[in-house]
């Protein structure tokens, strides 16, 4: 391991890999780099190759071609010292339910090599830091979702590792245990660890350091949610981004989509965030809209958020693929 | 169409699909039968090439027709020729024959009399199928030969001139629970053990957990030892209670080495498991892992004398069943409990119980390995 890596430069050097399951590429000639010090947030549709990205990074499954650094290490030549240094907490529950949470935390230690004080010590600490105490002397099985989750954190941190890959760690939690859940991650890394985690949710990402978007096995973005605002604010060149207040928000957004002056219209509950090019006003979609017979209760100008970014980007490689389709 | 119907034929049409969507599932469900008809119908049921020592005390003309005689039956093959019975005796205990067949001094000199001769048979009474088969092809020797002889001299006494005297050795009241038991015990674990291990590895990784523990430091190694010891323990207890229930329960002897009959079982039990643990390592769900486990089964049970001595085997099949682990166990095991075989007798048998778990543990993490990094 190299200690020094883990606090500042480049932590996952990913050099144009691929991954290719028959004829099918899980994830496509892509590339990116994450300093240490960070928490990095990979956000994708489900198939989009979040996970079989982040089993290559662990050394869990070997690239069709490409490879990637990781800590140091080349993921191709040598994954068992990556599995050996790094921790990785999968989408599946991977922890036994038969046996009960000190059971499987105690296992966990034991095979990454603790024993007797130190052992204690660290499931103590772990423990008392996750809030487990009440919890460890039932089943896995028994768990509900958020401290499941928390019991499978509990024994990825045990070995303390440099670096942690995290794959929709809060996927089937509730809100409230989802929230608290984060609060964990941000003190384990504001404490040094280093987090590459997936997720599907926009909210989670917003809180990420940095934020990649991954999108039918390719890499579309990545860089700080501000960053990508400012890109994507700057790629509807021409148009602007509106907030609708709506109590019929799916009918008047499939509306909006029809009109000359949208570039793209998102549901958001009960409002609708829509790009809208600049040589139409305000007022002249409100009465637009009245006419057709929708109501709108406001509208004002934001800055989009991750989703609308996604959203937008998505809809720009689409057309983009289509034309490149068409010129074929 | 009643509603109900359709709701069952629903039922049947989904369970189709589940049938036909895995092939080495619809393969098995629709050849199986056959499977079983080419096995089953191949083995002889009269036991074929039973080794045989010939114990030729007279060494005259007539002596070596009878034994060519004996050799015409096909139920027997001389392996042996001698002239004492105490190392027929010994061929047998050590494994080496099933049956011998004593021809007596002055058997020349009584048939020229045309007086009654005896002639002894000691049967191997460890396997119950091959010594009645045995049994009855040495009555069936003796009638041939009388109505021979009756046929030749029409004028004479009438009386029967061979008269076979029969020994079952090692199991003299022929009782079935000699038979059964001692073969048992290495047909239970072949068929329990190996689901343990195969479904305990293949649960990790259907579960998920396998992935979690190769994060860690284990290797491959560790991890199926890892896997493999605790059931060694729990084989090594039910050997005991196993032995212990024969012996005093069913007044089976131990005739040979108890310490032996332990070490050599663990050695199999470890077999076994290493083999499980192959078909664990490679399989990817427990369908995958139930098809082979089925084979192991029917194998187990018609394929290594269990039940049919290898003797009805025909010849193609000789060498799976020599290649399979209980077909060495049943062998040592009634060598050592009933004939009170030793160690240099078994040889053969220990010496592959050394080998396989060795060879089978490679084989393992190798697949393992395989089956991992894809």
């Amino acid at each position: 391991m190299h200690p020094e890596i883990a606090r500042s430069g480049t932590i996952i050097d990913i050099q144009s890999i691929t991954r290719a399951f028959g004829a099918k590429k899980a994830v496509d000639d892509l590339s990116l780099r994450v300093e240490a010090g960070q928490v990095y947030g990979l956000v994708g549709p489900n198939g989009s190759g979040k996970t079989t990205l982040t089993k290559m990074l662990c050394g869990l499954v070997k690239p069709t071609s490409g490879t990637a650094f990781v800590m140091g290490h080349d993921i191709r030549v040598a994954p068992d010292k990556i599995r050996q240094t790094v921790g990785y907490m999968s989408q599946q529950f991977s922890l036994y339910n038969d046996l009960t949470a000190q059971e499987n935390i105690e296992f966990f230690a034991e095979v990454h090599g603790l024993y007797g004080a130190t052992m204690r010590n660290r499931i103590d600490e772990i423990v008392s830091m996750l809030g487990l105490g009440p919890y460890m002397k039932l089943m896995a099985a028994a768990l509900s979702g958020g401290w499941r989750q928390r019991l499978a954190l509990a024994t990825t941190i045990l070995h303390a590792p440099p670096l942690m890959f995290l794959d929709e760690p809060t996927a089937g939690v509730d809100p409230v245990a989802r929230r608290e859940l984060w609060d964990l991650l941000f003190d384990l890394a504001a404490a040094g660890s280093n987090i590459f985690m997936t997720t599907q949710y926009m909210d989670e990402a917003e809180r990420c350091n940095q934020v990649g978007y991954i999108y039918l096995s390719k890499l579309i973005v990545t860089g700080t949610p501000a960053d990508l605002k400012a890109r994507t604010v700057a790629s509807v060149a021409g148009a602007r981004f509106l907030a609708f207040d709506s109590n019929t928000s799916p009918a008047t957004a499939k509306w909006l989509r029809d009109q000359p002056f949208c570039r793209g219209a998102t549901v958001f509950g009960a409002a609708i965030h829509a790009v809208v090019s600049n040589d139409v006003g305000d007022d002249h979609v409100r009465r637009a809209a009245v006419r057709a017979g929708f109501s709108i209760s406001g509208i004002r100008t934001i800055e989009p958020t991750l989703e609308d970014v996604f959203v937008t980007l998505t809809k720009q490689l689409q057309a983009a693929n289509k034309a490149a389709e068409k010129k074929d | 169409m009643g509603l109900l119907w359709r709701m069952f034929l629903a039922i049947g049409k989904k369970e189709i699909i589940h049938a036909t969507r895995s092939k080495i599932m619809l393969i098995g469900v629709l050849t199986f039968q056959i499977f079983y008809l080419l096995l089953l119908g191949f083995i002889d049921m009269n036991a074929q090439n039973m080794p045989t020592v010939l114990v030729d005390q007279d060494l005259s003309t007539e002596s070596r027709e009878l034994m060519q005689k004996v050799e015409a039956t096909r139920t027997f093959r001389v392996k042996f020729l001698t002239t004492s019975i105490d190392q027929a005796r010994e061929h047998i205990r050590a494994g080496r024959a099933s049956v011998a067949i004593v021809i007596p001094p002055h058997y020349h000199r009584d048939r020229v009399a045309g007086g009654e001769v005896h002639i002894l048979a000691l049967v191997d009474g460890t396997d119950a199928v091959a010594s009645t088969q045995a049994l009855g092809a040495i009555e069936g020797l003796a009638a041939h030969i009388n109505i021979e002889s009756q046929r030749a001299n029409a004028n004479a006494t009438g009386g029967d001139v061979l008269v076979p005297r029969s020994v079952l050795l090692f199991n003299p009241e022929g009782r079935n629970a000699d038979f059964i038991l001692p073969g048992l015990l290495a047909f239970i674990i072949s068929v329990g053990f190996t689901i343990l291990i195969t479904m305990a590895i293949v649960r990790e990784r259907v579960d998920g957990t396998l992935d979690r523990l190769l994060m860690t430091p284990i290797s491959p190694t560790g991890l199926i030892l890892g896997k493999l010891a605790p059931y060694l323990v729990f084989g090594f207890v039910d050997t005991l209670l196993y032995m212990a229930a024969m012996r005093f329960g069913f007044g089976i002897p131990i005739r040979g080495s108890i310490v032996l009959l332990v070490v050599l079982n663990m050695l199999y039990t470890l077999t076994i498991l290493s083999f499980g643990a192959w078909i664990g390592a490679g399989a990817r769900n427990y369908d995958e892992a139930n098809m082979p486990m089925n084979l192991v089964q029917i194998a187990a049970t018609f394929l290594t004398g269990y039940i049919f001595p290898l003797s009805s085997l025909p010849k193609v099949l000789l060498p799976i069943a020599y290649l399979l682990p209980p077909t060495h166990m049943i062998e040592v095991t009634r060598g050592l409990c009933l004939r009170g075989a030793g160690f240099f007798d078994l040889l053969p048998h220990i010496l592959y119980l050394c080998v396989m778990p060795v060879l089978l543990i490679g084989l393992a993490v190798r697949r393992f390995n395989a089956a991992t990094q894809i």
